[in-house]
């Protein structure tokens, strides 16, 4: 276990589902980043999880928005802005 | 002709861009192009990076006035970006983000503030014979393919295309596009048709569907959207409403019918195809609801047939062979049947097989490996599969090797290792072989 809070583990699972990754979703460190070396997503990826947030959270994610590098960071980050604004 | 004019004539005080919203006059544009040209470096070469689209077209048009070439890489991998430095020795680099990490290249940032230039100035000449931009295609020993673009060739397409898809009569036209610059397709189309056929350009880049949204409520109507069938597709799957757009161009990778009915029917809207490739750029068009038969631009001759199928133009200095399946169907028409089985096409990125095992095979510590493209009814696996052989290495190891040569679209999700490659008697490997070492897996 990677000590995830339950929101944390419930994101980890939308993105390992629909991202086809090969990790399994309790292993996804929440502070390793998402992007590059660590869980080595993509701009592909980042449409996709994009599109999946704004179906199950109603939220819809900007890239002008200043802290997009931050939000998309790590797991932490991410579930941290979902909950924040759905 | 020996020379075209950098920008067709248009009224002066008509509207070219918008640069961070605010509007930008074509003389306006005149003056940024020429005040920025005072302070390039003398070189041959640039590398322009700018995110800004309106500050890419005044880097890219102060270069052509300097009678530089404008580099547009391959992808912004240091490995690709080094390579490029070296086929092309003091090529400098123009940039408009602060935080640029070290690319090994002289960097010139672009002024928060052009010098004011009071005189009324004349449109530019630009010779026809020279090359404006360089683009690349991926060669199959790692170094990326060089095709040099003629200002000619990149005038004629751009009017050409515009001809064909943006009636002359249309008053106003805005373009938002999604897809970079640097690309070859976002060159000719979001900056090539408004300097040379009509349309005024959002600097912006947007990339998620909302960002889309916003750039094209920003902009006055006819909206064109330029983009790739990716960003369509996250386009209609969102609940985001979109302003009025009368006409999406999209490129990059095959549009499927259906998505091109249902972003008609949800957009209210009219969906152009281009058909293009690198060494030849925009070829053809369709409209993919109406017909499966592309339609050549003005100036385009197709011979040949199925795998041998060339391309003549009277701006081609030579016939350009094509990397796809043709059903030649004469009179300027041709239907598509397939893709050569070297070229792969991840999120409208293209690369080829070859390069990527050369890649893969090139990093230290592995034995043999190949990548494999998985069957296409294969919803689990959306990216392409690396088989290898290597007792030391982890995968971790083998995506950083290949991270630093390659887009991050054509790493390999997953890698599977393997005691051995299924070589025949004569070494070679077969994707049916392959096939069968895949579905031992599922």
């Amino acid at each position: 276990m990677a000590g995830l809070t339950a929101f944390e583990l419930e994101v980890a699972y939308l993105m390992v589902e629909n991202l086809n990754l090969s990790v399994s979703p309790e292993d996804v460190e929440p502070n390793k980043p998402l992007f590059e070396n660590g869980l080595g997503l993509d701009s592909i990826d980042a449409l996709e999880l994009s599109l999946a947030i704004s179906q199950r959270y109603g939220l819809e994610i900007r890239s002008d928005d200043k802290n997009i590098k931050q939000l998309f960071f790590s797991l932490r980050n991410l579930s941290k802005y979902i909950q924040e604004n759905k | 002709m020996n020379s075209y004019p950098l920008i067709r004539c248009q009224p002066r005080d008509s509207i070219l861009g918008w640069d961070d919203g605010k509007h930008v006059s074509v003389d306006q544009f005149l003056a940024d192009t020429f005040s920025l040209s005072q302070i390039l470096p003398n070189a041959t070469w640039i590398l322009n990076l700018c995110d800004n689209r309106y500050r890419f077209l005044v880097g890219f048009a102060a270069a052509l006035i300097k009678r530089q070439t404008n580099i547009l890489p391959p992808n912004k991998t240091s490995k690709a970006l080094q390579s490029i430095a070296s086929q092309f020795p003091e090529t400098y680099c123009l940039t408009d983000i602060e935080s640029q990490e070290n690319l090994g290249l002289p960097v010139l940032q672009y002024p928060s503030e052009l010098k004011p230039v009071s005189k009324i100035l004349d449109i530019p000449e630009i010779a026809a014979s020279h090359v404006a931009a360089i683009a690349f295609t991926s060669g199959s020993t790692g170094t990326p393919q060089p095709h040099l673009k003629r200002w000619d060739s990149m005038v004629r397409i751009a009017r050409n295309t515009g001809h064909r898809l943006i009636p002359e009569n249309t008053k106003e036209v805005s373009i938002v596009a999604t897809v970079p610059p640097q690309h070859m397709y976002g060159l000719e189309t979001s900056i090539m048709l408004p300097l040379q056929h009509k349309g005024a350009l959002h600097g912006g880049r947007p990339f998620f569907p909302i960002d889309i949204r916003d750039a094209l409520e920003t902009i006055p109507p006819d909206r064109i959207l330029i983009t790739t069938p990716m960003h369509l597709k996250a386009c209609i799957e969102s609940s985001v409403k979109f302003p009025k757009i009368s006409l999406v161009i999209s490129a990059t990778a095959p549009l499927s019918r259906k998505l091109a009915e249902n972003a008609e029917r949800l957009l209210d809207t009219q969906i152009f195809e281009i058909y293009g490739c690198t060494e030849a750029g925009s070829l053809a068009t369709r409209q993919t609801t109406k017909s499966n038969v592309w339609k050549l631009l003005n100036e385009i001759n197709l011979t040949g047939n199925n795998d041998q199928c060339y391309i003549e133009a009277t701006y081609l200095p030579e016939p350009i062979k094509l990397p796809d399946i043709i059903k030649n169907c004469e009179n300027g028409l041709f239907e598509l049947q397939g893709r050569s089985a070297d070229l792969i096409n991840i999120g409208g990125k293209r690369a080829s097989l070859r390069e990527l095992n050369y890649h893969l095979n090139e990093i230290k510590k592995v034995e043999d490996g190949a990548y494999f493209v998985p069957p296409q009814n294969d919803h689990d696996h959306k990216r392409l599969i690396a088989f290898v052989v290597a007792n030391e290495l982890r995968e971790e190891d083998i995506l950083q090797a290949l991270r630093q040569y390659l887009d991050p679209v054509f790493l390999p999700r997953p890698i599977y290792f393997v005691d051995h490659l299924p070589r025949n008697s004569s070494g070679k490997l077969t994707r049916e072989s392959l096939l069968e070492t895949f579905s031992q897996y599922f």
